[in-house]
């Protein structure tokens, strides 16, 4: 029950706290400095609670499987923050200075003057990869032989496969446009899971602030499992449309023992689609 | 009558097209071949590691015999091929005669408002199949079994649910949900789940029975063979049925394929057409 209060609630809060500081900040601005402040209705709380590991946790060592590989999986769940903003510090290990394209900028502008309405994930659609990694639900990494499978608790109830077994991505012609993409995995040493996803349908924003993807994103991700407690998490976005070179971003997402997925389904209270006065996002 | 033929039909379009080129033949790994190469379905069991059958394997419940599906949707089932869905989908109480139904009076009446009124299913709002109804559907699920925990992944809509088997008991009064809280042990060979803490808002077949909070659900898994499943599904709930009921559904093991994407939200056009209360 407390973390049915804690991520239902001040995740409602937080809700409401973006709405109210994008509106406050965009009336002035269509720049994207500190648009949100948090701390203002109590979601700081949340924040700094799930930004440090639980407790006298990391003293304990990274767990492995029998190969030697590391385990992601144990009794508990990975619990990101809501990482707002891929680029700014206040989220991530450090600011990136976005290498936008002049059409990554337009649309990344266009999104920050429009209060970020046409965001796919506020009619419910997936938020897509990366972006589940940053989306405030907590997540399950379920090793298998041939795959991982991450179960998201968030955006909505879903789950995503990453291939394990070798097999090349599919050829570009053949490749069905996806919000999650083709993920297929392979180990760097014993430590590091590294995820390469292609085949994105270019429906997807990195982030709430609309960093831009388009259907030629490629991504790479990182995951590693410094100590028990801690999923250190790096992903590098490569979209030629949107940025004139590729740039990676960082940040930790901490294990919170006991704590089990619960079920989220957007679609259940969605009450904006009809006010805003469209059934598709752009 | 004609309404609720409409309504299913609609409903089946809405399932996802089987017609992508994505892994769709890409040999599945560790499954028993006969020397042409072919999934050899008739192998035996596979066990885990504590020997109790592994349920492991992408599943899809038979299609019902095209007479009774023809029943309900006429014409239907001419040239669909596979994705026809099991009877139980169209109708739970499939099984019986009008006169030997379990269903309760009052709820009986219910229905024959559901019928005619397309918009008040939660599919169209894309909203959760819930249970039973997402596990017979014409689509993949996948089960992964693990120590503790046994997952059922759904190619409708890419949702999930867990299956606790770590001894752990149902819980008292859980928070209402579409799928419900689940826990599972094995009774000799057969995986037993019991599910309770469901809402009241989905709906257990295309047709429109609901169901109430009390809904408790048991499963029985029971793996014949490499390619072969049993699901016992036994519905109890007092406040929709005068008694308990089961059906009985056939799984059939998807050789050399996987799961595909479908985010039913993708491409709802309908919602806004609809008059909202």
């Amino acid at each position: 029950m407390e973390r049915i209060t804690s991520l239902v609630v001040v995740a409602a809060q937080i809700t409401a706290a973006v709405a109210v500081s994008v509106s406050s900040a965009l009336a002035q601005t269509a720049q994207p400095a500190e648009p949100y402040d948090l701390d203002e209705l109590g979601a700081a709380k949340y924040r700094d609670a799930l930004a440090h590991p639980v407790s006298g946790g990391s003293a304990r060592p990274t767990p492995r499987l029998p190969d030697g590989k590391v385990d992601f999986g144990g009794k508990g769940v990975w619990a990101p923050l809501w990482v707002l903003d891929w680029a700014d510090k206040k989220w991530v290990d450090k600011a990136i200075d976005v290498p936008f394209t002049p059409w990554g900028r337009a649309t990344f502008n266009e999104r920050r003057a429009s209060l970020a309405k046409d965001d796919p994930e506020g009619y419910c659609l997936p938020p897509g990869v990366p972006r589940y990694t940053g989306t405030p639900h907590p997540f399950q990494m379920i090793q298998l032989p041939d795959r991982v499978v991450i179960l998201y608790e968030g955006g909505s109830h879903t789950y995503r496969t990453i291939f394990m077994d070798g097999r090349k991505h599919t050829h570009e012609d053949q490749l069905n446009p996806t919000w999650l993409g083709e993920s297929i995995g392979h180990w760097e040493g014993n430590d590091t899971l590294v995820v390469d996803t292609i085949g994105f349908n270019g429906r997807t924003w990195l982030d709430n602030v609309g960093h831009p993807a388009t259907e030629k994103l490629h991504v790479i991700e990182r995951y590693r499992r410094p100590d028990f407690n801690t999923l250190s998490y790096e992903v590098t976005i490569e979209d030629p449309v949107a940025y004139t070179r590729p740039w990676t971003t960082s940040f930790r997402i901490y294990f919170r023992p006991g704590w089990e997925l619960l079920e989220y389904v957007c679609l259940e209270n969605n009450k904006d689609l009809l006010h805003l006065n469209t059934a598709e996002p752009k | 009558m004609r309404n609720q033929n409409i309504w299913i039909l609609i409903t089946l379009l809405a399932a996802p097209a089987f017609v992508h080129a994505q892994w769709l033949n890409y040999p599945t790994p560790g499954i028993p071949r006969t020397p042409d190469g072919k999934p050899n379905l008739s192998a035996k069991t596979p066990r885990a590691a504590d020997g109790k059958p592994d349920l492991s394997g992408l599943w899809q419940t038979e299609p019902g015999p095209p007479e009774i599906i023809e029943r309900y949707i006429p014409g239907s089932t001419n040239g669909s091929g596979d994705a026809m869905p099991s009877q139980y989908f169209l109708n739970i109480l499939s099984d019986f005669k009008p006169e030997e139904s379990p269903l309760r009076p009052d709820v009986a009446a219910l229905l024959q408002q559901h019928g005619p009124t397309y918009n008040v299913s939660p599919l169209w709002h894309c909203l959760p199949e819930g249970m039973p109804l997402v596990e017979m559907s014409p689509a993949p699920y996948k089960i992964i079994q693990k120590p503790g925990m046994t997952a059922m992944l759904y190619e409708r809509d890419t949702t999930f649910r867990q299956v606790y088997t770590d001894g752990r008991k149902l819980p008292v009064d859980p928070q209402p949900t579409w799928l419900g809280y689940s826990v599972g042990k094995w009774d000799g060979d057969t995986l037993v789940v019991e599910t309770l803490g469901f809402n009241d808002r989905s709906w257990l077949d295309a047709r429109g029975h609901t169901h109430s909070e009390a809904m408790r659900l048991t499963e029985r898994f029971r793996r014949l063979d490499f390619g072969h499943m049993e699901v016992q599904m036994t519905i109890d709930d007092p406040k929709t049925f005068t008694r308990p009921f089961s059906i009985k559904l056939k799984q059939l093991l998807q050789p050399d394929t996987d799961l595909l994407e479908d985010f039913c939200a993708e491409n709802e056009k309908d919602l806004i057409h609809y008059e909202h209360k």
